[in-house]
């Protein structure tokens, strides 16, 4: 990936959580604009997944600096869907790289 | 290949489009919306912290948390300072606010559905928003300054309402709260006034006796036969024989005037079993410091988050720190400058249930016929059509109605009070004669307070407005169901929904009470002997009451009490059901053949711990009796357990006509044979091997979620020692208070769980394993958390 390219993917990473900050399709939208950046299939699935990670992490970070992430870890289908969520929103976001004419289908 | 790009872009554009086409439009929205990391509502609402500045038109107020979440608020004026209150409970118990006032108005169908709706249909028909609405009218005439500080303290709540995201119960259930209103501070003083006196006993009584006939003095006697009544003799009572008679009227009856279903449908909307508390103060003389001591914890629901909110206020020439109620902006139970005190439920009977000759307009009244008042009320269910409910009122109060039966209900209740005001001059008080002058306002409900300042000066009294019955203008107990027609069992004085003249009321100067006694120890028991004139219909089986006493006459003789001392009474397991019945079950059968743990009963001490194996045994075992006892032979009577009779009964239970009955076992000695052969099955099957994970805390949250429900932890005690936990109601010490008046004295505190109500916040639970291992935090704190400034605004 040239150095224009990680940029841009940077701005696209840092705009997604600034949306999903305020609304859940930000994380929809950073699996699109990771998954139409990659190279590849493989690669554009592995970028949804750690786009959504990314987001996750982020998010238990705002937990810990208000002390609540202690709580967090026993809060059963609610942490489950937090962790949910970013991975499959960014997985299916991901497959905005079938929209790529380069893109294979096989 | 152009064709198979077209259709791939197209499938792939159809999914993602899809997708958020389903997020945005389906049932799946609502999970997005509330779950989502980094901008769900649920956790907005607990990342979302207050400001560091508030606008606020009442004047200038500091409010600072300390590491367990409990505020200091210090504000010279005190509609700043109840202005701040109202924003630190907002902050942190909105929704418990929310859902009390809520179940008091009868309006919990409309965010939880059909579940809540028999509930709802009850409160409607007791119309306890109107009571509270003509207590807010009659408290802004009589108490205008006290009523400013409502006001002041509902604008703080809403402020924080506004300001802050909602908590997440919100959230889950998808609704709004409304503006809180002084009137809803009134509500929730009504529904913790209704928990301690809110009682069917004359209905359930009249049922029993109807359906168990001779049996029925046997096991539901009006008097337990003990010795440690709360004032002793030598003890002045501050009543006496000249308040008259009135003990006597005769309970006898054919057939009760209600069935068992209806009496029982009232039932469940009392309190839970379990519901009383311990207190006691002790004079100078008989303390190490030579200051008096004072010792409180209130047995109520434990609930996530505690029912108690703890907060520390400040108004520059004085100050309060204790607990009160999310909701209510006055410290209920604490200390300030001047003294300390607590308050323990005094079981008087303040409710008289009435039937009528009537039809469906209207009732027999003396030689009147009169017409019901009548008002159509909608209760608004979620999910379901809204439902129709008719209040109607009689001159005694209101109808409660379920499927063609009815009594109407008299309670202190449903008039305007002035316990806010008294509440109010409590936290003011400056010593021992202001504290009483506060006493005679508090008008519900009726409590035994205890109090002492620091000035050595000590103090009981009965609280609360205690009506005199009369038929026919002679003075009756109020045990019996009356018939309203007949004009029986009339209250003089008392206008519900309205403001009472209280005339013919006992005075207060009548009510028992004592000033600067030794030492006097409240656990729900009988108040005194003999107070005169009818009291309460029962009171509380006196286990706790006859230790308390037990260990307070031991250690006077020393005359060197301690606040450890008193922090041992509190945590103090000795369980007298045990002394008396343990005795009784080795004789009856052999608890050596049974094996581990009832081979430990005979050199057991009867203390309910933890470790205990003995405890174990004898929990085990006490439930197993019971059920021989009672089960089959309330079965037959169509009575559930719900009827069974106390743990007082229970215990002492020998020679009975009840061992008689075809359903019943045939003697104590034999339901104790059965009832141990039962115990050691179930401890098999449920495999406990200590008491503690017998008696395990489980407090759960009103919204049934598990991450919203407190961990399980084992604790000592049983629902008959001072070390207070009903198990199978978590039921128990809602908040334990040592305070000593010495200056050096170290008060201390804990409640079962925590401050916050943020479910997510370390402050949520942080108190609950001290308070399940008997430990206590210093009322003195360190306030160096989180803060806000208040004022500035217009």
């Amino acid at each position: 990936m040239d150095r224009r390219r990680v940029l841009v993917a940077v701005v696209a990473v840092v705009a997604s959580l600034a949306l999903a900050w305020v609304h859940w399709v930000g994380l929809l939208v950073g699996g699109i604009a990771v998954g139409l950046l990659a190279s590849s299939w493989p690669r554009a699935l592995a970028a949804g997944l750690g786009f959504g990670a990314l987001a996750w992490l982020l998010f238990l970070g705002t937990l810990w600096r208000v002390g609540r992430l202690a709580a967090y870890w026993d809060a059963g289908l609610l942490l489950y869907a937090s962790v949910g969520i970013p991975l499959a929103l960014g997985l299916v976001g991901a497959l905005a790289h079938g929209l790529r004419s380069d893109a294979s289908t096989a | 290949m152009d064709d198979v790009d077209t259709a791939r872009r197209g499938l792939v554009a159809a999914v993602l489009g899809g997708v958020a086409a389903g997020g945005f439009f389906t049932p799946a929205s609502t999970y997005l919306d509330q779950f989502a990391p980094l901008s769900g509502d649920v956790w907005a609402s607990t990342t979302d912290e207050p400001p560091s500045r508030v606008d606020s038109e009442y004047g200038d107020a500091t409010l600072q948390y300390d590491g367990h979440r409990v505020p200091h608020i210090e504000a010279d004026d005190e509609a700043a300072l109840y202005h701040a209150v109202g924003y630190a409970h907002g902050t942190d118990r909105l929704f418990g606010m929310d859902l009390q006032r809520r179940l008091m108005r009868g309006q919990l169908s409309a965010v939880v559905g059909e579940a809540a709706l028999d509930s709802d249909r009850f409160r409607v028909q007791m119309d306890f928003a109107r009571a509270a609405e003509a207590n807010w009218t009659a408290m802004q005439d009589r108490d205008p300054e006290a009523a400013g500080l409502l006001e002041a303290y509902a604008d703080g709540v809403n402020a924080a309402r506004e300001d802050q995201a909602l908590p997440p119960e919100f959230e889950l259930l998808d609704y709004e709260p409304a503006a809180w209103t002084p009137a809803d501070t009134l509500i929730l003083q009504l529904q913790i006034s209704w928990t301690l006196t809110g009682s069917f006993e004359s209905l359930r009584r009249s049922v029993l006796e109807s359906k168990l006939g001779g049996s029925f003095a046997d096991l539901f006697p009006r008097r337990y036969d003990h010795d440690s009544p709360i004032l002793r003799e030598g003890v002045g009572t501050a009543g006496g024989d000249s308040s008259g008679g009135g003990g006597d009227g005769s309970e006898s009856r054919d057939s009760s005037p209600v069935s068992g279903e209806f009496a029982g449908w009232l039932s469940g909307f009392e309190s839970p079993p379990g519901i009383g508390s311990n207190s006691w103060v002790v004079s100078g003389e008989f303390t190490e410091s030579g200051d008096p001591l004072v010792a409180n914890d209130p047995h109520l629901s434990l609930l996530a988050p505690p029912v108690w909110y703890q907060q520390h206020l400040d108004w520059g020439d004085g100050w309060v720190r204790g607990v009160t109620f999310p909701g209510v902006p006055f410290v209920i139970i604490g200390e300030n400058h001047a003294g300390a005190w607590g308050f323990t439920n005094a079981g008087v009977d303040v409710l008289d249930c009435y039937t009528y000759d009537s039809d469906e307009t209207g009732y027999g009244y003396g030689d009147e016929w009169r017409e019901f008042e009548t008002d159509e009320h909608t209760i608004a269910v979620d999910g379901a059509e809204d439902v129709t409910v008719t209040k109607r009122k009689t001159v005694h109060g209101p109808v409660v109605e379920r499927e063609g039966e009815e009594v109407a209900v008299a309670w202190t209740g449903f008039s305007a009070t002035a316990t806010t005001d008294a509440v109010h001059a409590m936290a003011h008080s400056e010593g021992l004669a202001d504290f009483r002058e506060a006493t005679r306002d508090f008008d519900l409900p009726t409590q035994c307070v205890v109090y002492a300042d620091r000035d050595g000066n000590t103090y009981h009294k009965v609280t609360g407005r205690i009506p005199f019955r009369y038929t026919d203008g002679e003075r009756v107990p109020g045990w019996q169901v009356f018939d309203g027609t007949a004009r029986e069992g009339e209250w003089e004085g008392y206008t519900p929904y309205g403001e009472s003249s209280w005339d013919g009321f006992v005075p207060f100067e009548e009510k028992p009470g004592a000033v600067n006694p030794d030492y006097v120890g409240t656990a729900n028991q009988r108040i005194v002997d003999d107070p005169g004139y009818y009291l309460a219909e029962s009171y509380s089986p006196p286990f706790r009451g006859e230790r308390l006493y037990e260990v307070l006459d031991d250690w006077a003789d020393s005359g060197a009490m301690t606040a450890e001392d008193m922090r041992d009474l509190q945590r103090d397991t000795l369980d007298t059901r045990a002394r008396r019945l343990v005795p009784r079950l080795i004789d009856a059968a052999d608890v050596e053949a049974a094996g581990p743990p009832f081979d430990a009963l005979p050199d057991w001490d009867y203390r309910m711990d933890r470790d205990s194996d003995g405890a174990l045994a004898f929990a085990v075992f006490f439930d197993a009796y019971r059920e021989e006892l009672y089960a089959d032979g309330f079965g037959a009577a169509d009575l559930s357990e719900d009827y069974w009779p106390t743990d007082w009964v229970t215990v002492t239970l020998e020679n009975s006509s009840w061992f008689d009955r075809d359903e019943t076992p045939n003697s104590a000695n034999a339901a104790m044979r059965a009832a141990l052969d039962a115990a050691a099955d179930r401890l098999a099957d449920e495999g406990w091997e200590t008491y503690g994970e017998y008696n395990e805390v489980s407090l759960e949250h009103p919204f049934g979620q598990s991450f919203l429900n407190y961990p399980r932890l084992p604790t000592d005690g049983s629902p008959a020692t001072l070390n207070n936990y009903r198990r199978d109601s978590d039921a128990g010490s809602s908040w334990r208070m040592v305070v000593p008046m010495s200056e050096d004295g170290e008060a201390s505190v804990v409640l079962p769980g925590g401050n916050d109500g943020d479910p997510f916040s370390e402050q949520y639970d942080d108190q609950l394993r001290a308070w399940a291992d008997g430990d206590y935090y210093a009322f003195d704190r360190e306030f160096e958390g989180p803060s806000i400034e208040f004022g500035g605004g217009e």
